[in-house]
């Protein structure tokens, strides 16, 4: 068992605010480099659950990354995760916006890490076509 | 734009399909150059290039077997994929700061 990813940090500014940099100014704080297109117009999160969160390019592609499981604003956020990966191999992200001493503690937890473990071993068509979309284009953007 | 070491790392590994075949192969158990290229459309050298990115990685690792080497994914990669986004979250948490804090 992988324990979970666990990042925590402190920012100068209200939970509601954070909250709102999180999900509605994404593409300005997500690196550019960890994207498909390298350079995104915007990275949207659908406000609700079951919304999607996409990377949209600047020639108007859209690139699913996940999808919103729970929605509650301004404290916390919960959603699947599968940027450069199969969504059948998506992680989950966990994120809380809490009153801190300097303003507010972000805390990001990702899980579900052993379901990539099995990634490996089956050769599914279906993971097999949506590497090929990301593939080539995304090797590209990244280096 | 973008730095070095991270496009080393399980990015550049994972955005090839020729090394995500390696990956799927080498998760079947170790197998040397010649094993790996037997089984793609591609040409020994080209594994050994390939092999030496996952390497580099973190998502394979190699040992001496007489006087051959024998390639293995490293934990299932899987660490290394979690690692590469540790590393990768905390660069996205020290450019939100910036964001969120010369915002209202």
């Amino acid at each position: 068992m992988t324990d979970p990813l666990i990042v925590e940090f402190e920012v100068d500014s209200p939970p509601g605010h954070a909250f709102d940099v999180w999900t509605t100014r994404c593409a300005t704080w997500w690196p550019p480099s960890h994207t498909v297109s390298g350079d995104p117009a915007a990275i949207t999160f659908e406000p609700h659950a079951g919304g999607r969160i996409v990377e949209r390019a600047p020639g108007g592609e859209e690139h699913d990354w996940g999808r919103v499981l729970d929605w509650e604003p301004p404290r916390r956020l919960r959603y699947l995760w599968h940027l450069f990966f199969d969504p059948s191999e998506a992680t989950e992200v966990e994120v809380t916006f809490s009153e801190g001493s300097a303003g507010t503690v972000v805390r990001l937890e990702q899980r579900g890490w052993d379901r990539l473990g099995e990634a490996g071993p089956p050769r599914r068509a279906k993971t097999e076509q949506v590497w090929t979309l990301i593939g080539t284009r995304f090797a590209d953007a990244c280096g | 734009m973008v730095t070095e070491p991270l496009h080393r790392s399980a990015l550049d590994a994972l955005g090839d399909p020729n090394r995500r075949a390696i990956v799927e192969i080498l998760s079947g158990g170790g197998r040397s150059v010649q094993q790996i290229a037997d089984e793609l459309p591609i040409s020994r050298p080209a594994v050994s290039r390939h092999l030496r990115l996952l390497k580099e990685a973190g998502l394979v690792s190699d040992q001496a077997d007489g006087n051959r080497r024998i390639y293995g994914l490293r934990d299932e990669g899987v660490e290394a994929i979690r690692a590469y986004f540790e590393q990768v979250w905390s660069q996205a948490a020290a450019r939100f700061r910036i964001v969120a804090e010369n915002t209202k």
